[in-house]
């Protein structure tokens, strides 16, 4: 089929993909062979410009899609414009004057970090609202999540703490024994979960990610 | 002097890779298919854009906030791979598809998945290229965008998949208080309670990562993830002999790492 760029195809970034990942898989398990230890340690390096690289390529990419919205004026056009006016901005001042800078500083000391945490307060809201949801005791298994839950809760109260250590104990085995098994077994498959992905993305079984044409 | 390390990991390695081998030879050879557990997150898929589409309004899918460049890239591509699968069934039904991107690098990524989806279901014309909203590169900044995005253009459906921190608790009570039907699928275990109670339906650690094998059939695949499930048993064994052997006075641990 004619009309897709050799650079579109999956068989590029597949090949690369593979290649890289078997020497680090490689380099991994065997020590002591320098070529390999020296083109890791290259490649590492290679990976942090990269990712460095792809700040750069965000910017870019945002100023394409939300400069693309200011130019056909649809919906909240505004809102774009001034991203991509706030974003030229502190950008210019970081890379003129350094994080140092006074107006850079201003921008993130008195609008970024005021807004991060009044808009992180609507977590503590939802886990509120939804501990409420998750408490309603519908069956045994809320019931026990239930139980736990209150325990814990009463024994984070510094009174019962003092008074008592009777719910601190208690927490302290639901936190030991029930919950650390639980977290142990989720932990573990989802160890092996990523290695079955990593698996399937070295050999170009998974491809979805791609995203490009199909060659 | 080139000599092995790793030997319990290369030998656990080769297991894995042999019981991928037998599977994928069962399944290709002898025509075994395997049964493959039950994701009921993955069921739910038909739901969540059947409703959008009877309801006449949008499916929101938040594709996180993950990274390509570190360990957590497993979780950011089972995102994709699942956005691929919402984004064809959008296309299938005709549906509107909003996608909030929480990385400035995954916008180009994301619409090469889109444009590819659509144009499998030859509905190219259908993609919105406004529907791909940037909802910033942090937990606030994207709350507060898909809140407004929850609000203004009230889809029937919210599903949040990748890379996530405290934030999947927020989007899923947001989610429940818009009316959504909603589907999260975190890696994260430690918001797995924050999934169960927050969301309808939920894909949470390895389920997760099989979701983009199980949608597939594709035999190399299936093969994948039946390997993954005998190694389990295998590895389920081995704890229960540790346990055993440690009881009875043998630290095997000292023997299991060189």
């Amino acid at each position: 089929m004619g009309g897709i760029s050799v650079l579109r195809k999956r068989e590029i970034p597949m090949a690369i993909i593979f290649i890289i990942s078997m020497i680090f898989v490689v380099q991994y398990y065997v020590k002591g062979v320098e070529p390999l230890d020296t083109l890791t340690n290259t490649l590492g390096n290679w990976a942090i410009i990269f990712s460095a690289l792809a700040m750069g390529i965000g910017l870019i990419n945002l100023i394409i899609i939300h400069g693309r919205k200011v130019m056909d004026r649809k919906g909240e056009w505004y809102f774009d414009a001034w991203l991509i006016l706030i974003m030229l901005v502190t950008f210019g001042l970081g890379a003129i004057g350094g994080t140092e800078d006074p107006y850079y500083s201003f921008i993130f000391n008195n609008v970024y970090q005021a807004l991060s945490p009044t808009l992180f307060s609507f977590a503590y809201l939802y886990m509120c609202t939804i501990a409420v949801q998750a408490f309603r005791v519908m069956n045994w298994d809320a019931g026990l999540l239930m139980l736990a839950g209150v325990l814990t809760m009463i024994a984070n109260i510094p009174m019962v703490q003092v008074q008592t250590g009777l719910f601190v104990e208690l927490k302290n085995w639901i936190f030991a024994v029930p919950a650390r098994g639980v977290f142990t077994a989720f932990r573990i498959s989802l160890a092996l979960g990523f290695v079955l992905i990593g698996i399937r993305v070295i050999l170009g079984v998974e491809r979805g990610y791609l995203g490009v044409e199909e060659a | 002097m080139a000599y092995l390390k790793n030997i319990v990991g290369l030998a656990l390695l080769a297991l894995i890779m042999v019981f991928y081998v037998i599977t994928y030879w069962l399944i290709t050879r002898k025509k075994v298919m395997p049964k493959f557990r039950t994701l009921p997150g993955l069921l739910a898929l038909d739901e969540i854009v059947g409703r959008a589409t009877e309801m006449g309004r949008p499916v929101l899918h938040s594709t996180g906030r993950g990274a390509l460049y570190s360990s957590g890239v497993g979780t950011t591509l089972a995102s994709f791979v699942i956005y691929g699968e919402v984004a064809r069934r959008c296309a299938k039904m005709k549906t509107e598809l909003i996608t909030a991107i929480g990385t400035a690098e995954h916008i180009p990524i994301i619409q090469s998945i889109a444009e590819n989806a659509y144009r499998s279901e030859n509905a190219l014309e259908e993609l919105k290229y406004e529907n791909f909203v940037f909802v910033g590169g942090s937990q606030s900044s994207s709350n507060a965008r898909i809140f407004a995005l929850l609000e203004q253009r009230k889809p029937a459906s919210f599903i949040v998949t990748g890379g996530y921190g405290a934030d999947l608790c927020t989007l899923g009570g947001a989610g429940r208080a818009a009316g959504c039907l909603s589907l999260c699928g975190t890696t994260n275990t430690y918001q797995y309670p924050y999934a169960v109670a927050a969301y309808d339906y939920w894909l949470i650690g390895e389920d997760f990562l099989a979701t983009a094998a199980a949608i597939s059939k594709d035999p190399p695949q299936v093969a994948n993830i039946w390997a993954g499930d005998l190694f389990r048993f295998l590895l389920v064994g081995l704890i229960v002999i540790g346990v055993v052997l440690a009881w009875l006075g043998f630290n095997i641990s000292e023997y299991l790492t060189i």
